[in-house]
Protein backbone atom coordinates (compact mmCIF):
# COMPACT_ATOMS: atom_id res chain seq x y z
CA UNK A 1 0.00 0.00 0.00
CA UNK A 2 3.21 2.69 0.69
CA UNK A 3 3.51 2.64 -3.16
CA UNK A 4 0.32 3.00 -4.17
CA UNK A 5 0.33 5.68 -1.76
CA UNK A 6 4.00 6.87 -3.24
CA UNK A 7 2.50 7.13 -6.85
CA UNK A 8 -0.78 8.17 -5.19
CA UNK A 9 1.72 10.52 -3.93
CA UNK A 10 3.38 11.23 -7.10
CA UNK A 11 0.47 12.49 -8.88
CA UNK A 12 1.03 16.36 -8.84
CA UNK A 13 4.01 18.85 -8.68
CA UNK A 14 5.43 20.69 -11.65
CA UNK A 15 7.81 22.83 -13.48
CA UNK A 16 6.81 26.03 -10.58
CA UNK A 17 5.34 26.11 -7.45
CA UNK A 18 3.48 29.17 -6.64
CA UNK A 19 -0.03 30.41 -4.59
CA UNK A 20 -2.72 27.07 -4.63
CA UNK A 21 -4.99 27.94 -7.45
CA UNK A 22 -6.14 24.22 -8.18
CA UNK A 23 -7.03 22.75 -4.43
CA UNK A 24 -10.33 23.72 -3.03
CA UNK A 25 -11.92 22.44 0.77
CA UNK A 26 -14.25 20.35 0.39
CA UNK A 27 -12.62 17.76 -2.88
CA UNK A 28 -13.31 14.70 -3.10
CA UNK A 29 -11.03 12.03 -5.49
CA UNK A 30 -11.86 8.22 -5.01
CA UNK A 31 -9.98 5.57 -6.87
CA UNK A 32 -9.52 2.09 -7.71
CA UNK A 33 -6.46 0.44 -7.05
CA UNK A 34 -5.85 -2.88 -9.16
CA UNK A 35 -2.89 -5.55 -9.29
CA UNK A 36 -1.92 -6.51 -12.65
CA UNK A 37 -1.34 -10.14 -12.86
CA UNK A 38 0.08 -11.15 -15.87
CA UNK A 39 -2.39 -9.13 -17.85
CA UNK A 40 -5.15 -9.75 -15.67
CA UNK A 41 -6.34 -6.79 -13.59
CA UNK A 42 -7.72 -7.30 -9.87
CA UNK A 43 -9.28 -4.64 -7.70
CA UNK A 44 -7.61 -4.91 -4.60
CA UNK A 45 -8.39 -1.50 -2.54
CA UNK A 46 -10.02 1.76 -2.73
CA UNK A 47 -7.96 4.87 -2.25
CA UNK A 48 -9.66 8.14 -1.37
CA UNK A 49 -8.49 11.73 -1.30
CA UNK A 50 -9.86 14.42 0.21
CA UNK A 51 -9.94 18.40 1.57
CA UNK A 52 -11.09 19.80 4.24
CA UNK A 53 -10.84 23.47 6.12
CA UNK A 54 -9.19 22.97 9.72
CA UNK A 55 -9.41 25.81 12.19
CA UNK A 56 -7.00 26.34 15.33
CA UNK A 57 -6.96 29.38 17.45
CA UNK A 58 -4.91 31.45 15.48
CA UNK A 59 -5.52 30.32 11.89
CA UNK A 60 -7.32 27.92 9.22
CA UNK A 61 -5.74 24.71 7.54
CA UNK A 62 -6.38 22.55 5.33
CA UNK A 63 -6.15 19.18 6.13
CA UNK A 64 -5.07 16.93 2.77
CA UNK A 65 -6.46 13.02 3.91
CA UNK A 66 -5.68 9.98 2.15
CA UNK A 67 -7.18 6.78 3.37
CA UNK A 68 -6.61 2.95 1.40
CA UNK A 69 -8.92 0.68 2.31
CA UNK A 70 -9.16 -3.10 0.84
CA UNK A 71 -11.90 -4.32 -0.35
CA UNK A 72 -14.30 -6.52 1.57
CA UNK A 73 -12.87 -9.83 -0.50
CA UNK A 74 -9.66 -9.28 0.60
CA UNK A 75 -9.87 -7.99 4.07
CA UNK A 76 -9.58 -11.58 5.29
CA UNK A 77 -6.77 -12.41 3.34
CA UNK A 78 -4.54 -8.94 3.50
CA UNK A 79 -6.54 -6.54 5.43
CA UNK A 80 -5.16 -2.91 4.51
CA UNK A 81 -6.72 0.42 6.38
CA UNK A 82 -4.26 3.52 5.99
CA UNK A 83 -4.85 6.99 6.81
CA UNK A 84 -2.01 9.68 6.04
CA UNK A 85 -2.72 13.10 6.59
CA UNK A 86 -1.18 16.10 6.42
CA UNK A 87 -2.47 19.78 7.36
CA UNK A 88 -1.25 22.51 4.96
CA UNK A 89 -1.44 26.22 4.54
CA UNK A 90 -4.55 26.90 2.62
CA UNK A 91 -2.58 29.21 0.15
CA UNK A 92 0.53 28.07 -0.53
CA UNK A 93 -0.10 24.11 0.67
CA UNK A 94 3.23 24.36 2.81
CA UNK A 95 2.99 21.55 5.57
CA UNK A 96 2.90 21.99 9.04
CA UNK A 97 1.75 18.47 10.08
CA UNK A 98 2.07 14.96 8.90
CA UNK A 99 0.55 12.00 10.19
CA UNK A 100 0.91 8.83 8.97
CA UNK A 101 -1.27 5.63 10.37
CA UNK A 102 -0.93 2.16 8.82
CA UNK A 103 -2.15 -1.02 9.17
CA UNK A 104 -1.46 -3.63 6.79
CA UNK A 105 -2.11 -7.10 7.20
CA UNK A 106 -1.62 -7.07 11.07
CA UNK A 107 1.66 -4.42 10.63
CA UNK A 108 0.81 -1.86 12.43
CA UNK A 109 3.01 1.78 11.90
CA UNK A 110 2.24 5.19 12.94
CA UNK A 111 4.52 8.33 12.08
CA UNK A 112 4.59 11.95 12.73
CA UNK A 113 6.15 15.04 11.44
CA UNK A 114 5.91 18.21 13.33
CA UNK A 115 7.37 20.80 11.25
CA UNK A 116 9.44 23.71 12.84
CA UNK A 117 9.36 26.16 9.38
CA UNK A 118 11.53 28.85 11.47
CA UNK A 119 14.45 26.22 12.78
CA UNK A 120 14.07 24.12 9.30
CA UNK A 121 13.20 21.47 11.54
CA UNK A 122 11.43 18.29 11.90
CA UNK A 123 9.97 16.83 15.52
CA UNK A 124 9.22 13.26 14.34
CA UNK A 125 7.48 10.35 16.09
CA UNK A 126 7.53 6.90 14.84
CA UNK A 127 5.34 3.68 16.62
CA UNK A 128 5.30 0.04 15.80
CA UNK A 129 3.85 -2.80 17.54
CA UNK A 130 6.17 -5.25 19.40
CA UNK A 131 5.56 -8.84 18.80
CA UNK A 132 4.64 -8.80 22.53
CA UNK A 133 1.98 -5.86 21.87
CA UNK A 134 3.62 -3.44 23.37
CA UNK A 135 3.91 0.03 21.84
CA UNK A 136 7.98 1.13 20.51
CA UNK A 137 8.23 4.84 19.81
CA UNK A 138 11.12 6.63 18.86
CA UNK A 139 11.61 10.36 19.11
CA UNK A 140 13.71 12.40 16.60
CA UNK A 141 14.63 15.48 15.45
CA UNK A 142 15.67 15.84 11.72
CA UNK A 143 16.91 18.42 10.08
CA UNK A 144 15.02 19.19 6.45
CA UNK A 145 15.64 21.37 3.17
CA UNK A 146 13.16 24.78 3.35
CA UNK A 147 11.53 23.11 0.03
CA UNK A 148 10.86 19.50 1.96
CA UNK A 149 7.57 18.50 2.36
CA UNK A 150 5.89 15.36 3.26
CA UNK A 151 3.96 12.73 1.10
CA UNK A 152 0.78 13.70 0.63
CA UNK A 153 1.50 17.54 0.41
CA UNK A 154 4.07 16.52 -2.28
CA UNK A 155 0.51 15.36 -3.93
CA UNK A 156 -1.16 18.15 -3.86
CA UNK A 157 1.25 20.75 -4.56
CA UNK A 158 2.38 18.42 -8.28
CA UNK A 159 -1.61 19.59 -8.86
CA UNK A 160 -0.70 23.00 -8.33
CA UNK A 161 2.04 23.13 -10.32
CA UNK A 162 2.15 25.09 -14.14
CA UNK A 163 2.22 21.94 -16.40
CA UNK A 164 1.06 23.70 -19.37
CA UNK A 165 4.22 25.67 -19.52
CA UNK A 166 6.33 22.67 -19.79
CA UNK A 167 8.02 20.96 -22.63
CA UNK A 168 8.00 17.39 -23.50
CA UNK A 169 11.14 16.03 -21.84
CA UNK A 170 11.59 18.60 -18.89
CA UNK A 171 12.28 17.50 -15.71
CA UNK A 172 11.96 18.63 -12.70
CA UNK A 173 12.97 17.31 -8.91
CA UNK A 174 11.05 17.63 -5.23
CA UNK A 175 12.25 16.75 -1.70
CA UNK A 176 9.95 14.21 0.02
CA UNK A 177 10.09 13.21 3.45
CA UNK A 178 9.28 9.50 4.28
CA UNK A 179 10.64 6.72 6.45
CA UNK A 180 12.40 9.71 8.44
CA UNK A 181 14.53 10.24 5.12
CA UNK A 182 14.85 12.76 2.85
CA UNK A 183 14.03 11.14 -0.77
CA UNK A 184 14.80 12.80 -4.36
CA UNK A 185 11.44 12.66 -6.46
CA UNK A 186 11.73 13.33 -10.39
CA UNK A 187 9.07 14.25 -12.37
CA UNK A 188 9.47 14.35 -16.29
CA UNK A 189 6.55 15.27 -18.56
CA UNK A 190 6.12 13.49 -21.63
CA UNK A 191 3.24 15.50 -23.19
CA UNK A 192 -0.44 14.58 -23.86
CA UNK A 193 -2.83 11.51 -23.87
CA UNK A 194 -6.55 11.21 -24.37
CA UNK A 195 -7.81 9.05 -21.66
CA UNK A 196 -10.82 7.41 -20.91
CA UNK A 197 -11.72 7.03 -17.49
CA UNK A 198 -14.96 7.04 -15.13
CA UNK A 199 -14.83 10.39 -14.76
CA UNK A 200 -15.15 10.81 -19.37
CA UNK A 201 -12.94 10.77 -21.76
CA UNK A 202 -10.16 13.80 -21.11
CA UNK A 203 -6.99 15.29 -22.32
CA UNK A 204 -4.14 14.53 -19.83
CA UNK A 205 -0.42 14.98 -18.86
CA UNK A 206 1.38 12.11 -19.00
CA UNK A 207 4.23 12.22 -16.33
CA UNK A 208 6.90 9.78 -15.61
CA UNK A 209 8.31 9.44 -12.38
CA UNK A 210 11.22 8.15 -10.34
CA UNK A 211 12.73 7.91 -6.90
CA UNK A 212 16.31 8.92 -6.75
CA UNK A 213 18.28 6.69 -4.22
CA UNK A 214 15.67 3.89 -3.62
CA UNK A 215 13.94 0.56 -5.02
CA UNK A 216 10.35 1.40 -4.16
CA UNK A 217 9.57 2.27 -7.89
CA UNK A 218 11.27 0.01 -10.26
CA UNK A 219 11.95 0.34 -14.06
CA UNK A 220 12.72 3.85 -16.45
CA UNK A 221 9.34 5.72 -17.47
CA UNK A 222 7.77 2.75 -16.03
CA UNK A 223 5.76 5.04 -13.73
CA UNK A 224 3.61 7.04 -15.06
CA UNK A 225 0.59 9.03 -14.19
CA UNK A 226 -2.01 10.70 -16.03
CA UNK A 227 -3.18 14.51 -15.08
CA UNK A 228 -6.21 15.94 -16.71
CA UNK A 229 -4.72 18.98 -18.86
CA UNK A 230 -7.74 21.13 -17.40
CA UNK A 231 -7.19 23.88 -14.34
CA UNK A 232 -8.44 21.11 -11.44
CA UNK A 233 -5.08 18.38 -12.66
CA UNK A 234 -7.32 15.69 -11.12
CA UNK A 235 -4.99 12.46 -11.79
CA UNK A 236 -7.07 9.77 -13.51
CA UNK A 237 -4.80 6.46 -13.85
CA UNK A 238 -1.66 6.00 -12.54
CA UNK A 239 0.69 2.28 -13.54
CA UNK A 240 3.80 2.20 -11.37
CA UNK A 241 6.04 -0.89 -11.46
CA UNK A 242 7.06 -2.27 -7.84
CA UNK A 243 9.44 -4.85 -6.93
CA UNK A 244 6.37 -7.55 -6.08
CA UNK A 245 4.89 -6.62 -10.08
CA UNK A 246 2.79 -4.26 -11.80
CA UNK A 247 -0.14 -2.19 -10.25
CA UNK A 248 -2.63 0.71 -11.08
CA UNK A 249 -4.70 3.55 -10.28
CA UNK A 250 -7.83 4.66 -11.20
CA UNK A 251 -10.68 7.39 -10.47
CA UNK A 252 -13.71 6.47 -9.50
CA UNK A 253 -15.31 9.59 -9.00
CA UNK A 254 -14.21 13.10 -8.42
CA UNK A 255 -16.61 15.75 -6.10
CA UNK A 256 -16.11 19.18 -5.04
CA UNK A 257 -13.86 20.55 -7.60
CA UNK A 258 -12.61 24.15 -8.00
CA UNK A 259 -13.14 24.66 -11.11
CA UNK B 1 4.11 -38.54 -22.34
CA UNK B 2 0.78 -40.03 -21.10
CA UNK B 3 2.36 -39.72 -17.31
CA UNK B 4 3.45 -36.10 -17.64
CA UNK B 5 0.23 -34.98 -19.25
CA UNK B 6 -1.72 -36.69 -15.96
CA UNK B 7 -0.10 -35.35 -13.53
CA UNK B 8 0.81 -31.98 -14.57
CA UNK B 9 -3.00 -31.76 -15.71
CA UNK B 10 -3.83 -32.54 -12.03
CA UNK B 11 -1.53 -30.17 -10.76
CA UNK B 12 -3.28 -27.30 -12.67
CA UNK B 13 -6.56 -28.38 -12.69
CA UNK B 14 -6.05 -28.71 -8.50
CA UNK B 15 -4.36 -25.21 -8.69
CA UNK B 16 -6.85 -23.81 -11.03
CA UNK B 17 -9.84 -25.00 -7.82
CA UNK B 18 -7.55 -23.70 -5.32
CA UNK B 19 -6.79 -20.20 -6.94
CA UNK B 20 -10.85 -19.64 -8.12
CA UNK B 21 -11.97 -19.94 -4.83
CA UNK B 22 -9.72 -16.85 -3.26
CA UNK B 23 -9.63 -13.46 -4.18
CA UNK B 24 -7.32 -14.08 -6.34
CA UNK B 25 -9.86 -15.74 -8.57
CA UNK B 26 -9.01 -14.65 -11.59
CA UNK B 27 -5.22 -15.80 -12.18
CA UNK B 28 -7.15 -19.51 -12.14
CA UNK B 29 -7.67 -18.91 -15.62
CA UNK B 30 -3.83 -19.76 -16.22
CA UNK B 31 -4.39 -22.93 -14.90
CA UNK B 32 -7.39 -23.90 -15.94
CA UNK B 33 -6.51 -23.42 -19.70
CA UNK B 34 -2.91 -25.40 -18.87
CA UNK B 35 -5.78 -28.36 -17.16
CA UNK B 36 -7.59 -28.66 -20.25
CA UNK B 37 -4.83 -28.87 -23.06
CA UNK B 38 -3.82 -31.22 -20.86
CA UNK B 39 -7.08 -33.10 -21.15
CA UNK B 40 -6.95 -32.63 -24.85
CA UNK B 41 -3.69 -33.73 -25.22
CA UNK B 42 -4.96 -36.75 -23.32
CA UNK B 43 -7.85 -37.50 -25.42
CA UNK B 44 -5.64 -37.42 -28.21
CA UNK B 45 -3.18 -39.92 -26.86
CA UNK B 46 -6.28 -42.26 -26.44
CA UNK B 47 -6.60 -41.86 -29.76
CA UNK B 48 -3.54 -43.94 -30.20
CA UNK B 49 -3.51 -45.83 -27.60
CA UNK B 50 -5.28 -47.51 -25.02
CA UNK B 51 -5.69 -45.45 -22.05
CA UNK B 52 -8.18 -45.12 -19.14
CA UNK B 53 -10.25 -42.16 -19.40
CA UNK B 54 -10.72 -42.10 -15.56
CA UNK B 55 -8.03 -39.55 -14.94
CA UNK B 56 -9.19 -37.35 -18.29
CA UNK B 57 -12.50 -37.35 -16.81
CA UNK B 58 -11.62 -35.72 -13.37
CA UNK B 59 -9.12 -33.25 -14.72
CA UNK B 60 -12.17 -32.41 -17.25
CA UNK B 61 -14.26 -32.22 -14.33
CA UNK B 62 -11.88 -30.03 -11.51
CA UNK B 63 -10.98 -27.70 -14.63
CA UNK B 64 -14.75 -27.04 -15.32
CA UNK B 65 -15.60 -26.60 -11.73
CA UNK B 66 -12.95 -24.01 -11.50
CA UNK B 67 -14.18 -22.17 -14.37
CA UNK B 68 -17.96 -22.00 -13.58
CA UNK B 69 -16.39 -20.50 -9.89
CA UNK B 70 -13.98 -17.72 -11.98
CA UNK B 71 -16.85 -16.95 -14.21
CA UNK B 72 -19.11 -16.68 -11.31
CA UNK B 73 -17.00 -14.20 -9.05
CA UNK B 74 -16.16 -12.17 -12.13
CA UNK B 75 -19.92 -11.38 -13.02
CA UNK B 76 -21.65 -11.89 -9.40
CA UNK B 77 -18.69 -10.78 -6.73
CA UNK B 78 -18.95 -7.21 -5.93
CA UNK B 79 -16.21 -5.37 -5.18
CA UNK B 80 -17.33 -3.12 -2.08
CA UNK B 81 -15.44 -2.09 0.72
CA UNK B 82 -15.48 -3.43 3.84
CA UNK B 83 -16.28 -2.49 7.47
CA UNK B 84 -14.66 0.93 7.93
CA UNK B 85 -15.50 1.98 11.59
CA UNK B 86 -12.44 1.17 12.87
CA UNK B 87 -10.93 3.51 10.39
CA UNK B 88 -13.64 6.43 10.82
CA UNK B 89 -13.32 6.53 14.67
CA UNK B 90 -9.31 6.73 13.99
CA UNK B 91 -9.98 9.65 11.31
CA UNK B 92 -12.00 11.89 14.09
CA UNK B 93 -9.47 11.16 17.16
CA UNK B 94 -6.42 11.70 14.45
CA UNK B 95 -8.26 15.22 13.61
CA UNK B 96 -8.64 16.29 17.50
CA UNK B 97 -5.15 15.11 18.25
CA UNK B 98 -4.07 16.86 15.40
CA UNK B 99 -5.68 20.55 16.32
CA UNK B 100 -4.40 20.50 19.71
CA UNK B 101 -0.47 19.71 17.73
CA UNK B 102 -1.00 22.45 15.77
CA UNK B 103 -1.84 24.86 18.48
CA UNK B 104 1.69 24.17 19.58
CA UNK B 105 2.99 25.46 16.81
CA UNK B 106 4.23 28.54 15.08
CA UNK B 107 1.79 29.20 12.10
CA UNK B 108 2.50 32.05 9.70
CA UNK B 109 1.34 31.75 6.06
Amino acid sequence: MKQVLIIAVLFLTFFSNGQNKTIPFGEKLVFTASYNMSGLLTDIAQVTMETSKIKTSSSTLMRLKCTAATFSNFDNFFKVRDLYESYVSPTSLTPYLYKRDINEGGYYKFMQYKYRRKTKTVESIKKKYRSDGTIWEEKKQLTINSSTKDLVATLYTLRNLDIDKAGVGDASSFKVLFDNEETTVVFKYMGKETISSKIGKKECYKIAISLRGSDLLKGNNSNIIWLTADANKVPVLAKFKIPVGNGELKIKSATGLKH
Amino acid sequence: MKKALIILGFISAILAVILCVTPLFKIAVFPIIAAFLCGLGLIFLTKKKQIKTKAIQFIFLLSIIALVFTIYKSIFVKTEIGNTEELEQLDESSEEDAIKELEDLEIDF
